[in-house]
């Protein structure tokens, strides 16, 4: 996207209007952090392309309208993943917990190189991840796709920072047992 | 955690941070897996400039009606009509934690086994998350449909951990205070599949009377029970806002009280637990600091 566009956009607003000085961070946080929460989100919904949109700008609405809340600014990783999570989490309430199809997840586009055992392999995965408990589909989200420490997604999900590495540990060793049942 | 789980995240960290992670065995084919993972992470992540452009716009020049859903509600007004009329009948800070504790109960099992729960759910008037729970200000519910609690004394803190299967958290507390009573909640009426009791309340008290009560029980009481929802009434919540408990979230609300001395609740999830501090004595930044010491 057009940096001068964003700019704009945000400087148009008069919700950001009202808080000089944080709309340029605002911005700068939207395009360093957009690519790894929508793809946290799409991991979390399958393949439903336009939800993972809705629910991502939802994820920024609450962002900005919570910016108070935020102390430091080592702590905005997790803390806009918590609200990316708590957003997922809440679409699967108002659903009464209806979870996507099996295999319904978008594959990507692989890379060229990619070799044909290696795709088998990862639409295997991607279809393994879809059938996981919630809470350990959050865990590959959050630790694969966002990239953060266990320490980061502790309180994200309520949990201590050695229980998301024996969830971590245990969920890799399912996939993997079930990679080779295939 | 075992020596190879710590090994295992460590060498995932270094993978992610494009460091080498050599581990050998079963290790390296589960190294091996978090790679791909990885790798389809990375397609996920990818975002053409007018996805991006769209949703910015979405973001910040649209009105949706889900946006005022999630802020955080303003104080009430309380000398306003409505302020008055909902809390006239209440006589004390007691009742209140009796009535708070039904409502949320209420939610509870409304949200697990009925219809009805998401029309309620759809009411509400402000929304914080937790992790796993959410905390609901929602509009009155019948009186009828409130779930009726009973109290039981006990006289130990294993006694109370030994009847809800579960370990308790302790608190320091600050000087002055001494734990006076221990009481285990049971709520009448309720389906066979939630373990009873579901909570445990510890009150603490000084010499002169000042109090703060300690509530918990576990997020997750029966095997195919969890506590998902707590549900506060909106004309009772003067106030509303999210806070820390050290790294975890937190909801503090400011509960109004006919004698003119509101009642602070504090609510976050801490492990498997649930755990609500209240009191109308104590500052609101004196009971995050009790919990934040609790273990």
């Amino acid at each position: 996207m057009d940096s001068r566009e964003n700019a704009a956009i945000v400087a148009d607003n008069p919700k950001a209007a009202n808080v000089p000085g944080q709309t340029d961070d605002f911005a700068a946080r939207y395009r360093t952090f957009l690519p790894k929460i929508l793809g946290y989100i799409r991991l979390r919904v399958g393949g439903d392309e336009a939800l993972a949109q809705d629910l991502t700008a939802q994820t920024f609405e609450r962002a900005w309208a919570q910016r108070h809340t935020l102390r430091t600014e080592a702590a905005f990783p997790a803390w806009l993943f918590r609200i990316a999570h708590n957003e997922v989490a809440a679409h699967y309430r108002q659903q009464r917990k209806t979870l996507p199809l099996p295999g319904s997840l978008p594959a990507g586009t692989p890379s060229p190189e990619a070799g044909l055992v290696q795709l088998e392999t990862e639409q295997r995965l991607q279809r393994l991840v879809q059938d996981l408990p919630e809470r350990e589909q959050a865990i590959i989200g959050l630790k694969f796709v966002a990239g953060l420490t266990n320490r980061q997604i502790a309180p994200i999900l309520g949990l201590s920072e050695g229980n998301v590495a024996v969830i971590l540990h245990r969920t890799l060793r399912k996939l993997k047992r079930q990679l080779d049942d295939d | 955690m075992t020596e190879e789980e710590t090994r295992l995240s460590e060498a995932i960290d270094r993978m992610l941070a494009g460091q080498p992670a050599a581990v050998e065995g079963r290790e390296a084919e589960l190294l091996a897996i978090a790679a791909a993972l990885r790798d389809w992470g990375g397609r996920l992540s990818t975002v053409e400039d007018e996805v991006a452009g769209q949703i910015l716009r979405r973001v910040f020049k649209e009105e949706r009606s889900g946006l005022e859903r999630w802020q955080t509600p303003r104080p009430l007004d309380q000398s306003s009509p409505t302020f008055e009329r909902a809390t006239r009948s209440w006589q004390g800070a007691r009742r209140w934690r009796f009535a708070l504790a039904s409502a949320a109960l209420l939610l509870v099992l409304a949200f697990f086994v009925s219809p009805p729960g998401q029309a309620v759910v759809a009411e509400v008037a402000g929304v914080f998350g937790l992790g796993r729970t959410q905390i609901e200000i929602g509009p009155p519910l019948a009186a009828t449909a409130l779930a009726s609690e009973r109290r039981q004394p006990v006289t130990a803190l294993v006694t109370a951990e030994a009847l809800l299967d579960t370990a308790l958290l302790s608190a320091e507390v600050p000087s002055g205070y001494r734990q006076a009573a221990i009481e285990v909640l049971y709520y009448d009426g309720l389906s066979p599949d939630v373990p009873q009791p579901l909570f445990v309340e510890i009150t603490y008290q000084t010499a002169d009377g000042a109090t703060f009560y300690l509530t918990q029980g576990s997020i997750r009481p029966g095997r195919n029970v969890e506590i998902e929802q707590l549900r506060f009434l909106a004309g009772q919540v003067a106030a509303g806002e999210p806070v820390m408990v050290g790294e975890l979230p937190a909801v503090l609300l400011v509960l109004g009280e006919p004698a003119g001395r509101p009642v602070r609740n504090l609510v976050w999830e801490q492990g498997e637990m649930l755990v609500k501090l209240s009191s109308s004595d104590l500052s609101a930044e004196a009971l995050i600091e009790i919990a934040t010491q609790l273990r």
